[in-house]
Formats: C-alpha cells, sequence, structure tokens
C-alpha cells in the first residue's frame, strides 16, 4: 500500500528509483485518497511520464497507456468494433435470421478495447497514462471529462461499462495549448519543473552509482548551463542519466572539451542547439590534459 | 425546545472554513477561477493531510485551487498573508 501518508508514497516512488519532491509526493498520495486525477504540467523531460510508470511499479497496479497525438479519436482512445469480424459472423451463420445475428455481432467477443475502456474495465485496479493531452482537441477533451468525472462509458449496443475499481489517472501536458477551465476542474494539478542541482545528483546518482560524486556534480553542473541556454530541445534528466552512462562507458574522469566534444550528441540532439552549446558552454571546459613526453 | 431545524453543523476547526473561503474570494477578485467545486475539493483535500504542516497545508490546497503557473504566483502571493502568520 502506497496511500497511507505523502511520505511514504514518497519512499514507495523512491523505492522503484524515482525521487519525487514534497509536492509532487504529496498530490500522488492526494490523487489516491481523492480519487481524482492529476494533471501534470511542466517542460518535456522532466518525468512527468516518467512519475505515472513510477506509480503503476511502486503500488503494483498495470499501466495502462494512452498516448494523445492530433486527430485522436473515439476508435483508437475508447472502443471500436471489430468491423472484419462481424462480417466473418455474418457470413459464416448464414442459415440465422437477422435478429440472431443482430444481437450476436453486437457482443463484448467483437468489441476491441481501447486504452481509456480498457482501464475502466479491468477487474485490477490500474494506473492510467494520458500522455500529452495538449496534443488533442476541445472535442476530444470533453469526452474525456465525462469518463473523469464518473468513470464509466456507455457503449450504445452493450450499455453502460462503470468501473469496479478506481484508477490512478494521470494527465501531461506539456503546455502547448491551454486546456480547457471543465478539464481543470476535475484534476488535481502538479506543475513538475526540472529538479535543483542537488535533487538532480541523487538522481543521477541511484541511476548511475559508479559515477564519483565529483563527476556526477560536474555533469549536473554542465546540463543545468545547458538548460539556461535558448534551445530548440533543452537535455531532459532522462538524458542526464544517460550521458553519465556514456561518461562511465567511456572510462571517463573529468568533463574536459574533448569529451564533451565527444559525447555531447547524448545530450543535444538538434545541429543548431549542438553548434549553440559548442560554442556557449564547450569552450569553458577545460583542454584535456595531454600525458607529458 | 429542540430547533425545528435540527441539530447545528460540526463548525469544524474555529475560523478555518471562513478564511478558506475568504482566501479563495481574494483569489477570483485576482483573476483566478475557483469554482465551488475546487472549494469542495480543498476542504477534502486538507482533511488528507496534517495541517500543522505549513507545506502540506500550502501543496494540498495549491493542488486543488491553483492550476496554472500564473495561478500558482498568485497563490503564493495571497498565502500567507491568510494562513500560518505569526500571531
Amino acid at each position: 500500500m502506497v496511500d497511507g501518508s505523502a511520505a511514504e508514497v514518497k519512499q514507495a516512488l523512491a523505492e522503484v528509483g524515482y525521487l519525487a519532491d514534497e509536492p509532487a509526493a504529496l498530490v500522488s498520495f492526494l490523487a489516491q485518497r481523492l480519487g481524482k486525477p492529476v494533471l501534470v504540467e511542466g517542460p518535456a523531460g522532466v518525468g512527468k511520464t516518467e512519475l505515472a510508470k513510477a506509480l503503476s511499479r511502486a503500488t503494483g497496479r498495470e499501466l495502462i497507456r494512452l498516448q494523445c497525438y492530433e486527430g485522436l479519436d473515439e476508435a483508437k482512445a475508447l472502443y471500436e468494433w471489430n468491423y472484419r469480424k462481424q462480417l466473418l459472423r455474418i457470413q459464416a451463420g448464414g442459415e440465422d435470421g437477422w435478429e440472431d445475428v443482430h444481437g450476436d455481432i453486437f457482443d463484448k467477443e467483437f468489441l476491441l478495447e481501447r486504452p481509456l475502456l480498457q482501464a475502466i474495465a479491468s477487474p485490477e485496479p490500474v494506473v492510467l497514462l494520458i500522455d500529452e493531452i495538449d496534443k488533442t482537441d476541445q472535442e476530444f477533451e470533453a469526452m474525456l471529462l465525462e469518463l473523469l468525472s464518473d468513470f464509466q462509458i456507455t457503449i450504445p449496443e452493450l450499455g453502460q461499462v462503470s468501473a469496479t475499481t478506481m484508477p490512478i489517472v494521470i494527465l501531461t501536458s506539456n503546455n502547448s495549448r491551454e486546456l480547457t477551465e471543465a478539464l481543470k476542474r476535475r484534476c488535481l494539478y502538479l506543475w513538475l519543473d526540472y529538479p535543483d542541482l542537488e535533487r538532480e545528483m541523487e538522481i543521477v546518482r541511484l541511476h548511475a552509482p559508479e559515477l564519483s560524486e565529483a563527476l556526477t556534480r560536474k555533469l549536473v553542473e554542465v546540463v543545468r548551463m545547458i538548460r539556461d541556454l535558448d534551445l530548440k530541445k533543452p537535455p531532459s534528466i532522462a538524458e542526464s542519466i544517460d550521458w553519465a552512462r556514456t561518461l562511465l562507458l567511456m572510462g571517463t574522469e573529468d568533463i574536459d572539451r574533448e569529451t564533451f566534444e565527444q559525447s555531447m550528441s547524448i545530450i543535444v540532439k538538434h545541429r543548431t542547439d549542438i553548434e549553440l552549446v559548442a560554442e556557449r558552454v564547450g569552450v569553458k571546459l577545460a583542454e584535456p590534459v595531454r600525458p607529458q613526453g | 425546545m429542540p430547533s425545528p431545524y435540527g441539530p447545528k453543523a460540526e463548525a469544524g476547526p474555529p475560523g478555518l472554513a471562513a478564511k478558506l473561503l475568504g482566501f479563495c474570494e481574494e483569489l477570483r477578485g485576482e483573476g483566478v477561477s475557483v469554482g465551488t467545486s475546487e472549494i469542495l475539493d480543498a476542504f477534502a483535500a486538507l482533511d488528507e493531510v496534517p495541517w500543522t504542516s505549513r507545506e502540506d497545508f500550502l501543496e494540498a490546497l495549491a493542488s486543488t485551487i491553483a492550476k496554472s503557473q500564473e495561478d500558482r504566483r498568485l497563490f503564493e502571493l495571497l498565502f500567507d498573508r491568510w494562513f500560518f502568520r505569526a500571531a
């Protein structure tokens, strides 16, 4: 159980490799206690999606993920009738009357459950991640409202499907558009930002414990310096961890200019970003020490 | 004689409900959209955290009331004037 107190939630998340700050732990705790969805906003790469995954690991619940994109519709998010299978059934049962077939082809057997229906219909409690909700349109949001307030879905041919267990629902948004008031009203709100130096060091050390403390500090300092530049895509926490692991593989002892230039593609990925970073950060690092003689 | 309206509702800790409503009223004045459902959620959230901890109290309130960064900024500006003020 991880719904005893915010401190317990924090501890449980840490045990599965997610170092939550106090607000994130508290909101995760409240989400379970109050049965309300959480809207997590913040820049890309601060661990919004990861929070949902960690909650799934910490609670032992299955994670059901709905990745949103422009044009996502109910057929891909909720459910769809398996049209081919229905056709086959009609053809196979040539002798049956229409009434029989009609009743038959709108049975659960012919239903394709998409993530939202899966989450509602699941007999075990799940964690439902609705990722990048800001990429969908307002129509889709309106459909979600019904789902998130009543935790039920109406399928005209089958009737109502109501949740028997309360899912933990996490919605993430990168702020590419303002979400509707109505949706926000139903959610608890959590703003996640890049962690401070000390916490990011802790996170990196958790995932790359062999890296020395001094090198971890330098790595995080450089990453933070890079984030301060005006980049197309600032390095995420996951990329800090990737970089740390790369440095370990390279057997690096210090981040000097040469190491940086060799490995910076791990954290900076746009061509224009790479130029800017090399120019503004690369030159601040020391020249590599050449062996004498 | 017993009141025809039944027993009075429990008032809760003295002044907190009124204070919270006043706080929300002032936030509305600043342009933060605080609806009745937010206020009900705020009370429900406060039931779950120790009121003696300023951080828990603040975060529980903020997560139910301030639903954007701008809202949060205004929330923090006003919070200390209403709660946890040194006597």
